[in-house]
């Protein structure tokens, strides 16, 4: 399986070149602090391009709109046009899926009564409207699924778009991961974990990591063959992790965030000496976070470029990765830990 | 070497008839459905105030509603499931009663009443240990889910898969049904010329998928083969399905195609919401698919409700029910056929012989469908 096409909507802004840009560039602060202070990287869609299409969905909520535009873009990257003409699935990874927009419409219950809740606040919480949009403005008849899970969504959804293109069900399949800030979570996460004051998240820290929320859409064209502008190729995708049997890898990027009390199980990725990266700081906190990070690992393979460690607090002396890595990258490892050390994640290498 | 097959071996539901596929069924031919007024919540806002409710299960519990009804399944010994089958959730709204319940109290157990949050949950009931994913498809999550399950096992990805499906009937969804006027005042009436609308109702159940290398060597009782399964999308509207039904027509195809060729469909067990648009885009997608092989289609919705996420796993095990049985359970409420429905929907009970296989299709939210081609085995 080969990654074809990205896109991207984070804090940074929308693109590609924007995300690329962010990786190459230094830490940025949280633009975003609420009435606590608790700081949050929040999407601006207002500068994002496609306002053609967000347009067509000006009454979807944010969530909605930050993935039609990755989607979009991901599509548009990997040079496929007329998708009604291809057989495209779409497959949707989200932790806490339209938790802003269900919170919204039990609100408008209690200060406004049944009689007078919105239709289309309650159509846009049904947990699969997101998927739907995309299908709907990029005019897609394929299979479209959201899974949801804490932590391995994305690895979840990326797993399944391989087996619909061996099994030849669709040609290409749009996989993401999207998250939506929202106070709720911000606080909620702020009285579970340890939130980053200064907003900077060590993801080398690990015991814990401080974490911040994020919030953004990222994702991927996939196919069986590589197209013009391939990035990588998706080897496997692999459950459950073991240091010993670890396949070598040039890089391994590791999805620390701090959305788990306890992230201590990257520390046996550092026995194999493979360098680390970690680039939360750049886009926040996110349980389907791995999508931001294996974008990052698949632009690495494509430009043959180091994008260091935007934070590289290094308390446990992990082997970091450093800023002149001067040979070939042929093969980069993604990896998520899940709260119970369970891992999940993808072997990527050169297309 | 020949492909390897996805078996039901076993699977167990409560509905509105209570708890057990035969109790489901034999309330089904009894022709009464199981449809009553709402008293959980004040349906006066609402322009119904029926639904197809589970006996027992309430509001105010420490448990949700749909945890309630799961444990009545998972928690008397001898359910079966091994431990290392894989777990997969069909819901659209999980355990949304507890949400409504944290906000009104200001409670910070929201992490603890998400969608996602209903996985573990689920894992400590059902005992396995994979910790699982959510499949949401709005109202074709369980078929999506089943679909999900057979293509993990034919692939060889796992050999044992237990799909664990369940939805409620909440004031939050019976509002946001009732704010899209999508309620009928009275029952929803599937197929009917005067339909108005749907009726909300709810139900719990859980499906084992294996692998038939494995049924054999468990010596597991086989219900039916999950043998072909389709998804695509409308691409049309939030919240309005296609209009002339060719992308539930493609899926299932593609679901018979799977089947391969020979594949007679003795019924078609529809998602029939009782909905004008629905309705008329199933029929379409119907003729589409199998042209003039007629083949009797029933809806379970104007006997026990739309159990949303749920729908779709307790209609495929009423499907596999119809095909040992060789007739369709009857239309509850179905009165006077939709024209358009003639020659498809009947009111009463309707056999069929000498099939091999079903279909059962689920249409949902965003206009996401299901076909899920089910077969007898030998």
């Amino acid at each position: 399986m080969f990654i074809n096409g990205m896109g991207i909507v984070f804090a940074g802004g929308s693109g590609i070149e924007k995300f690329e840009g962010a990786l190459a560039g230094p830490w940025v602060a949280p633009n975003s602090h609420n009435e606590a202070g608790l700081p949050s990287y929040q999407a601006d869609l207002a500068g994002a391009g496609r306002q053609d299409l967000l347009k067509k969905i000006r009454r979807a909520d944010k969530m909605s709109k930050m993935a039609v535009v990755a989607a979009a873009d991901a599509a548009e990257d990997a040079g496929l046009e007329n998708l009604a003409a291809h057989r495209v699935g779409v497959i949707l990874s989200t932790a806490h899926g339209p938790h802003v927009t269900t919170f919204k419409f039990l609100d408008g219950i209690y200060d406004y009564g049944e009689e007078e809740v919105s239709p289309i606040t309650f159509s846009n919480s049904v947990h699969n409207s997101t998927c739907s949009y995309i299908a709907q403005t990029m005019d897609i008849q394929g299979p479209t699924l959201t899974v949801t899970q804490f932590f391995h969504s994305f690895y979840n959804a990326l797993s399944l778009a391989s087996l619909w293109l061996a099994d030849d069900r669709v040609d290409y399949a749009l996989v993401g991961g999207v998250e939506q800030y929202g106070d709720v979570l911000s606080w909620i996460v702020d009285q579970k974990l340890t939130t980053a004051k200064d907003g900077m998240i060590k993801p080398f820290n690990l015991t814990p990591t401080p974490q911040v929320p994020g919030e953004g859409a990222a994702f991927f064209l996939v196919s069986k063959t590589a197209m013009g502008k391939a990035y990588c190729q998706v080897d496997d995708i692999f459950l459950g992790w073991d240091a010993d049997r670890a396949i070598k890898a040039d890089i391994r990027v590791i999805d620390s965030d701090g959305m788990a009390p306890d992230e201590s199980a990257y520390l046996a990725c550092g026995s194999s000496g493979v360098p680390m990266a970690a680039y939360s700081p750049l886009f926040g906190s996110m349980m389907s976070g791995s999508a931001f990070n294996m974008a990052a690992a698949a632009l690495t393979l494509k430009h043959q470029r180091v994008y260091p460690n935007p934070v590289a607090d290094n308390p446990h002396n992990l082997p970091l990765l450093p800023k002149d890595f001067g040979v070939d990258i042929n093969r980069m490892s993604c990896l998520r830990f899940d709260c119970r050390g369970e891992a999940m994640g993808a072997h990527l290498s050169r297309a | 070497m020949s492909r390897t097959k996805a078996y039901i071996v076993s699977a167990d539901i409560i509905t509105p008839y209570g708890h057990g596929v035969e109790r489901c069924w034999s309330g089904l031919l009894s022709g009464k459905h199981a449809l009553k007024k709402v008293e959980r919540f004040d349906t006066r806002p609402f322009v119904s105030d029926q639904a197809g409710l589970i006996d027992g299960i309430e509001y105010g519990k420490e448990d949700s509603l749909v945890i309630q009804a799961l444990k009545r399944l998972f928690e008397k010994p001898g359910h079966g499931i091994p431990r290392d089958a894989r777990l997969i959730v069909a819901s659209t709204k999980g355990e949304i009663d507890l949400l409504e319940r944290a906000v009104a109290q200001g409670s910070d157990e929201f992490n603890q009443c998400t969608v996602a949050s209903l996985l573990p949950k689920a894992q400590k009931l059902v005992g396995v240990s994979d910790s699982g994913y959510v499949i949401s498809a709005a109202c074709a999550s369980a078929s999506a889910a089943l679909a999900r399950a057979a293509s993990t096992v034919t692939s060889g990805a796992a050999d044992c898969v237990v799909v664990v499906a369940c939805d409620s009937v909440s004031e939050f969804v019976y509002s946001g049904f009732s704010s899209l006027m999508a309620l009928d005042r009275t029952l929803a009436k599937p197929f009917d010329k005067n339909r108005k609308g749907l009726t909300l109702g709810e139900a719990a159940g859980y499906a084992l998928v294996m692998s038939d290398a494995r049924a054999r060597k468990e010596g597991r009782p086989i219900m039916g083969e999950i043998a072909g399964w389709g998804l695509t999308a409308d691409a049309n509207h939030i919240t309005g399905p296609s209009r002339d039904g060719k992308p539930l027509a493609l899926a299932i195809r593609k679901a018979m195609e799977m089947g391969g060729d020979g594949t007679t469909i003795g019924s078609i067990c529809a998602h029939g919401t009782g909905t004008a648009f629905n309705d008329s885009m199933e029929i379409k997608a119907f003729t589409r698919a199998l042209g003039q092989r007629t083949s009797p289609v029933y809806s379970l919705k104007g006997a026990m409700g739309h159990s949303m996420g749920a729908a779709g796993l307790v209609e495929a095990l009423v499907a596999l029910k119809s095909l040992e049985h060789g007739a369709t359970p009857p239309n509850i409420n179905l009165d006077t056929v939709d024209d358009e429905a003639k020659g498809w929907a009947f009111p009463e009970q309707r056999p069929f012989g000498g099939a091999t296989s079903v279909l059962s299709t689920n249409s949902g939210f965003g206009g996401v469908n299901a076909a899920l081609l089910l077969s007898q085995v030998t």
